[in-house]
């Protein structure tokens, strides 16, 4: 077999003299206006957008009403296993172990004995980097001590999110996020727009197919 | 179910002379017409987007090279590996050694058209690695040992009961024909998949050079399962899907899903920069990406049908193309159906090896009506047209067919030019045709009406022409 060099400078020898004589011009830029609407809309069209592809969205003014919200989606699941991933934000509403015994933290995917709970939790909880409000979509990076796995095995993903990290559109988000360099950058980006669907089986929609087939958003709004 | 896209015609008939699946599949691409339809109108500044997405995929292919070494050092550095194929051969290979590398005995697949394109199951399955597809519809078809039908419903030539036949047979279960049940079926079994397999493989819907990231689209998750559990990732792209920055890549985003499904977004879209950091619960810690030129840089070296290679792989233009809408993908016999295999498959095969798919077309223009990317299909069949006619590796029956058009062209034009000959020719074939007349209808017609007949009825001409009812009138 080629060695891996050749096998390069075969492709690209045949690009570039694919394109030899031909005019290489400019690209102009994406002049999209960064739109930066009130939180009042921003969060209305959320919830519009969330809701018309199928998500759950409510929204908690105080931390006691985030904690009872909560608890009615654990109890409409009938669950006792609930992972979730801890955030400074989710300590301060009072989401923790010490009020929902449900609550199991995040088991490392490589131990055996970690995948059961994991491929079997009814819950996944964690809180979402971003929303997008022009199709109430979340957007998740991956970081320490975080997971791809909580949003997308179990059968329902519980997201808390913040108003004030809701953007108007995914221009808005990339120009942000981005722009201002580095913390989006990790290995994965993740936008979620509802729960999980296909129309493979005579064009039927069926939800919950390979991914969660609820989605509950919780915006936290103080 | 065939391969070869030489027997297009005769496989051309086989939707045409199955009633039901043929109505299936009038349904099928209708749906996704009305859908696309239905999102684009919502958006006044469609055209715009069109023209916008066009100059970008043009741009990028000028600069082809470029991208993809930019593509490759983002990727690099953040510990990834690239691996430059230049054809199908290459690309499976490379693949083969790193399942053997990394011992893996199962690998759960994303839809991917290239890794059809080079065969990828079957060279996999050779070395003993167990190929499983995910997505619903390539599960359905797997199982069923067949080629996907449409881009983006490959099983949707199939009904729920000829799934749950397929499903009681081949998974040993007793399934029933209720959707939503066949669905839970599926999900069970690839679930105990998607948790042991060694290697996930999906493909690339664009990949930024700017930052080094590939991006997946979908509805299912089942992409975003083959890149989350298993420790090794492999993804396969065609070298002209790169796109140079993200606010381009936002551009193109607004339009793949619209296009494709009549969605503002589909459900996942998975940004994928690298292997998982150490520091990362799971997520795949050997990330690879195999570049796949494959016969595309001989396209791009085509001023006149390097547009082939802006496609972003909606499937807009299978949906509205009334050739594609009768007889379906199986008979193009390519991993690339619709007006873009049309184009596509004979120039990555070869033009001798596919001499009637640029034939396979009325050039109706409505395949470049709805391309997002305003490729200019029915141009670049007439193009591909002339060279076949032109090119002296055409067999013999193509060659008779080509002498018999020209002539009944001759013929066509000196009637048309002429009034007197316009009419008599029109009374003589009204004649000539209503012999064929059986119990109301002409079924069969001899000479080149054969073939037009074969599959449809004949218009039974009036006694009376249109001409002569008129001078009645006057």
């Amino acid at each position: 077999m080629a060695t891996a060099q050749s096998n390069r400078a075969t492709v690209i020898d045949a690009i570039r003299s694919a394109l030899n004589g031909s005019h290489r011009n400019g690209l102009p830029d994406n002049v999209t206006p960064v739109s930066a609407p009130s939180t009042e809309f921003l969060i209305r069209q959320f919830i519009d957008n969330a809701t018309a592809v199928g998500s759950q969205v409510a929204v908690a003014t105080t931390p006691a009403a985030a904690v009872q919200l909560v608890r009615q989606w654990l109890d409409e699941a009938h669950t006792t296993e609930c992972i979730y991933v801890p955030t400074p934000l989710m300590e301060k509403l009072g989401l923790c172990r010490a009020a929902f015994p449900e609550f199991k933290p995040l088991p490392n995917w490589d131990q055996d004995a970690a995948r059961s709970l994991l491929l079997n939790a009814a819950i996944g909880l964690n809180e979402s980097t971003a929303g997008i409000s022009s199709t109430g979509t979340l957007v998740e990076i991956s970081g320490s001590d975080k997971s791809r796995l909580v949003s997308l095995l179990p059968r329902i993903h519980v997201s808390i999110l913040p108003v004030e990290h809701i953007y108007a559109d995914l221009f808005a988000w990339l120009n942000r996020s981005y722009v201002a360099a580095g913390e989006w950058l990790r290995s994965s980006m993740t936008l979620i727009t509802g729960p999980s669907r296909s129309a493979d089986i005579e064009q039927t929609l069926t939800k919950g197919v390979h991914g969660p087939i609820r989605v509950c958003v919780l915006l936290v709004d103080f | 179910m065939q391969n070869d896209p030489a027997l297009f015609r005769e496989a051309s008939l086989h939707v045409l002379q199955d009633a039901s699946l043929h109505r299936f599949l009038k349904s099928g691409t209708q749906h996704f017409s009305d859908a696309r339809l239905s999102a684009i109108t919502k958006i006044p500044e469609w055209e715009q987007l069109r023209q916008r997405s066009h100059e970008i995929r043009k741009h990028t292919l000028e600069h082809l090279d470029e991208y993809l070494a930019e593509l490759e050092s983002r990727i690099t550095s953040r510990g990834g590996h690239v691996h430059w194929a230049p054809n199908a051969n290459s690309a499976c290979e490379y693949i083969c050694q790193v399942a053997s590398r990394n011992a893996v005995q199962v690998a759960v697949k994303s839809k991917s058209t290239v890794t059809e394109e080079i065969g990828l199951r079957q060279q996999l399955a050779d070395r003993g690695v167990e190929v499983v597809e995910t997505d619903m519809g390539e599960f359905v078809v797997q199982l069923a040992g067949e080629a996907p039908f449409h881009i983006l419903a490959p099983a949707m030539h199939k009904n729920r009961h000829q799934v749950a036949e397929l499903f009681s047979r081949k998974l040993g279960v007793a399934a029933s024909a209720d959707i939503s049940e066949l669905n839970q079926i599926a999900r069970g079994v690839l679930r105990d998949k998607f948790a042991t397999a060694g290697m996930g493989i999906t493909g690339v819907n664009f990949a930024v050079a700017e930052t080094g990231t590939i991006v997946i689209l979908e509805n299912e998750g089942n992409a975003r399962l083959c890149t989350s559990l298993p420790s090794v990732h492999v993804a396969v792209m065609g070298i002209e899907k790169v796109v140079p920055r993200l606010t381009d890549l936002e551009i193109l985003l607004r339009m793949l899903p619209r296009a494709a499904t009549g969605q503002k977004i589909s459900s996942y879209i998975s940004f994928l920069s690298g292997p998982a950091s150490s520091d990362e619960q799971g997520g795949p810690k050997e990330f690879h990406l195999v570049l796949v030129d494959n016969g595309r840089t001989r396209i791009l070296a085509d001023e006149h049908t390097r547009s082939t290679l802006y496609c972003i792989r909606c499937g807009a233009c299978a949906n509205v193309c009334p050739v594609y809408s009768n007889v379906g993908g199986h008979a193009y016999g390519g991993a690339y159906s619709g007006p873009i295999g049309a184009i596509l498959v004979p120039q990555l095969l070869g033009l001798e090896r596919a001499p009637d798919l640029p034939f396979a077309s009325s050039l109706c223009g409505a395949c470049s009506d709805v391309c997002p990317v305003k490729i200019p299909i029915p141009e670049v069949l007439l193009h591909l047209r002339r060279q076949i006619n032109s090119s002296a590796e055409i067999h013999g029956p193509q060659k008779k067919r080509i002498a018999t058009k020209r002539l009944l062209m001759r013929l066509w034009a000196a009637v048309m030019k002429n009034e007197r000959l316009y009419g008599l020719a029109g009374i003589a074939f009204g004649r000539f045709i209503r012999c064929f007349v059986r119990h109301g209808s002409i079924r069969t017609a001899p000479g080149p009406l054969k073939e037009w007949t074969r599959t449809r009825d004949f218009p039974v001409p009036p006694k009376k022409p249109f001409r002569a009812l008129w001078k009645e009138v006057q």
